[in-house]
């Protein structure tokens, strides 16, 4: 009867287990907690600092939402540890050590210079669509063995006859490695010495034939660096860009060009300051034409590094967006007894779409430190009418983290799934206490 | 064991959450819209011999779904959560292997990082234990720029051509460092993924005609693949840079390191049951 009752003891024991396990696990809601009997407290927002992203004025979108599901849905992950805040990248930093020239099938038939800098560089010649007669005009590919390449003698100008070429690819075989474009490549000799080359196709072309030419010089010193913002607001007034060339910063010149999501295209006008370049914009950005797509900055640059020509060219991606809402200066927390169960936010916008919430929550161990308990994340429709958006906790996960107020929402980070777009974000989003 | 024991753990079995459900095995093809991929991008001998790691080799699933759209498309991601809801409900699948291939590994780190998007992504993260990613295009590659380059038209309607599919352009560099900044999990200071996410890397390709294990996969691929490696780091398997597979989680092994005689996974190869992959695969599920 004893080892009954030790039996039965510890299948009870496990039962709680069991309960225990589900509740550390990830907790998912489909419909915000009804009301109940719950203490509710205003509490303010804490002020945006100058690391937080913040806009301070809200507009109506004007592209199709992505993503137009009216569910609310809430899901919680347990978390643990000492609680470090990771600040958003804004900016990102391409390096380039290749160039790209649009050229047509008249101009590859008459021979193009192109400035080569490294041995065992790659030529890369890709066929473009045009549309210039009204119709899609495909180009014809390239067979890589109709290609002549000679190099400009540094004394004399004549040109070589030499053969500069260590190995060919045509399209078929650059196409199984994931270069799907139609493209052909040479690959010049390990001794290829750096000048002006000139590039012929002895093939026949349409003369308005649209092709790209990619030179990518592996190894080179000469590296393009682009620093630009990963997300632009409509009504940015100015683009800050970090521009520079390794081994040869004097006399660049570079132009920039914005490639609009949705394919539109327009040349920026880039000023220098100091060290520094930025693109002022007079006019708010073009609209993009989607939210799917990515917006881009290409910058190229034509320098003389030692005598010689040098090309570059660099881009790098951003999401352009508008800020469509913002959350109100002051949201109601949910309490029973000495633990919070979620908070109401307030949001301000103009029109209706999906929104979405998540932070972290903090709590304060015996010696004061902060210490992480979950991550939550909701989402919904929001409208003008009932613009709120309710952020769920689990009060059995912070009881059973030991820890005590105050507690604190972090990373409070406000999404458009509309747009894609992240609109704010607050380290110290509030305090519960 | 006395009767005493065998009963307590008899009991603690009974009510143990490994006794109510069954482990599965998943496997998410990269870019491309499939609809046969245990023969166009896997292979049978691939997926029967990583299968038998399982205690039911036959809870298994292969996704087909048309991963040339953006990650979290209804045509990807909901087609994929689509397929493994209906492979999680039929098998009672409580802990769910997911084993993905290069993009693949991105549309599963869509669904892991962003629950409140669909009502049908928390499910499938529940009951997901974890995803082994092999050569996972994390931080993109090179050689989506490259695709994607041109005048305003080609980066609008490149796809009329053929090419520049919206799966290719997500696949940009820049383009993935917005996402891995914004709206995927994983990588440096980001949060964590809520599922162990391992990586194998590959870090190489081997051409040469006079060895055979260039021919494992198809030699003309990494020929092909030789060549692409001008557009990437020295450490590459022709299509992705190692940084870029090792980007998001933590890296489970370089293929060198654990690969049979230390032979490098290409692209291609580190889909097939190449240089034992397969069978490092199944030893470790």
């Amino acid at each position: 009867m004893q080892q009954l009752t030790s039996v039965v003891g510890i299948l009870c024991l496990a039962t709680l287990l069991t309960a225990c396990q589900d509740e550390s696990a990830q907790k998912v809601q489909t419909s915000a907690a009804p009301a109940s009997p719950q203490n509710v407290k205003a509490v303010p927002l804490a002020a945006p600092q100058t690391t937080d992203i913040y806009h301070a004025e809200v507009e109506a979108p004007t592209l199709p939402p992505l993503n137009t599901s009216p569910d609310y849905i809430s899901f919680i992950t347990p978390l643990s540890g000492e609680f470090t805040a990771s600040p958003p990248q804004t900016r990102q930093t391409r390096l380039s050590d290749e160039y790209w020239l649009n050229v047509s099938g008249a101009e590859l038939s008459g021979g193009i210079d192109l400035p080569i800098s490294q041995a065992s560089s790659v030529i890369r010649i890709a066929p473009r669509g045009d549309t210039s007669s009204g119709g899609l005009i495909k180009a014809d590919a390239i067979a890589p063995e109709t290609i002549s390449l000679s190099l400009a003698s540094a004394n004399t100008g004549k040109h070589e006859a030499r053969s500069w070429v260590k190995s060919m690819a045509d399209a078929q075989a650059l196409a199984s490695a994931g270069l799907s474009d139609d493209s052909s490549a040479l690959t010049l000799r390990a001794d290829a010495k750096p000048g002006k080359y000139r590039l012929r196709v002895n093939q026949p072309l349409a003369a308005q034939a649209r092709y790209l030419v990619n030179v990518k010089e592996k190894h080179s010193p000469y590296q393009l660096k682009l620093g630009a913002p990963m997300s632009i607001e409509a009504e940015a007034g100015r683009i800050g860009l970090d521009i520079s060339l390794s081994q040869g910063q004097q006399g660049l010149a570079p132009r920039a060009r914005l490639i609009q999501a949705g394919g539109e295209s327009l040349e920026l006008a880039v000023q220098q300051q100091g060290e520094a370049w930025q693109v002022v914009l007079t006019e708010p950005l073009p609209a993009a034409k989607n939210n799917a797509d990515l917006s881009e900055i290409q910058v190229d640059i034509q320098t003389e590094v030692d005598g010689r020509p040098l090309l570059r060219s660099v881009k790098t991606a951003f999401k352009a967006y508008v800020n469509s809402a913002k959350l109100l200066p002051q949201a109601d927390s949910r309490w029973q007894g000495e633990l919070p169960t979620g908070v109401d936010f307030g949001l301000e916008l103009v029109t209706e779409g999906r929104f979405g919430l998540s932070a972290v929550l903090t709590g304060t161990n015996s010696q004061g430190k902060s210490v992480a308990i979950l991550r939550s994340q909701a989402a919904a429709w929001v409208t003008p009418d009932a613009p709120r958006l309710r952020l769920e906790l689990d009060p059995a996960l912070i009881a059973a983290s030991g820890l005590r107020a105050p507690f604190e929402l972090r990373e409070l980070t406000l999404t458009d799934q509309g747009q894609m777009a992240r609109l704010s974000y607050q380290d110290h989003g509030l305090i519960l206490e | 064991m006395t009767i005493y024991n065998k009963l307590l753990l008899l009991g603690l079995f009974a009510v143990s959450p490994l006794s109510q459900g069954a482990t599965g095995i998943a496997f998410i093809h990269g870019t491309g819209k499939q609809t046969n991929a245990l023969d166009d991008y896997w292979t049978s001998e691939f997926v029967d011999s990583v299968r038998q790691g399982i205690s039911s080799p036959a809870n298994y699933s292969v996704i087909n779904c048309d991963f040339d759209q953006y990650m979290w498309e209804e045509a990807a991601a909901g087609c994929l959560v689509n397929q493994l809801t209906t492979f999680i409900d039929a098998k009672g699948i409580d802990s769910l292997i997911m084993l993905t291939h290069s993009n693949g590994g991105n549309i599963v780190r869509w669904v892991l990082s962003n629950p409140t998007w669909d009502s049908r992504y928390p499910k499938v993260i529940a009951a997901t234990s974890r995803v082994i990613a092999l050569a996972p295009s994390s931080a993109g590659t090179p050689l989506a720029d490259a695709v994607n380059q041109g005048n305003s038209f080609e980066t609008s309607l490149g796809w009329l051509l053929g090419y520049n599919s919206n799966a290719v352009k997500q696949q940009q560099v820049s383009s993935m460092s917005y996402y891995n900044g914004t709206w995927l999990n994983g990588t440096a200071n980001r949060p964590a993924l809520s599922k162990p996410f391992e990586v194998v890397v590959g870090s190489d390709v081997d051409s040469a005609v006079w060895d055979s294990d260039s021919y494992c996969a198809g030699y003309q691929y990494q020929v092909a693949l030789e060549t692409t490696q001008n557009w990437l780091d020295d450490c590459s398997d022709g299509f992705l840079e190692c940084s870029s597979q090792g980007a998001a989680g933590t890296v489970w092994f370089t293929d060198k390191q654990l690969t049979q005689g230390q032979e490098p996974l290409s692209h291609q190869q580190s889909r097939r049951a190449c240089f034992n992959l397969d069978s490092l695969i199944r030893n470790h599920i």
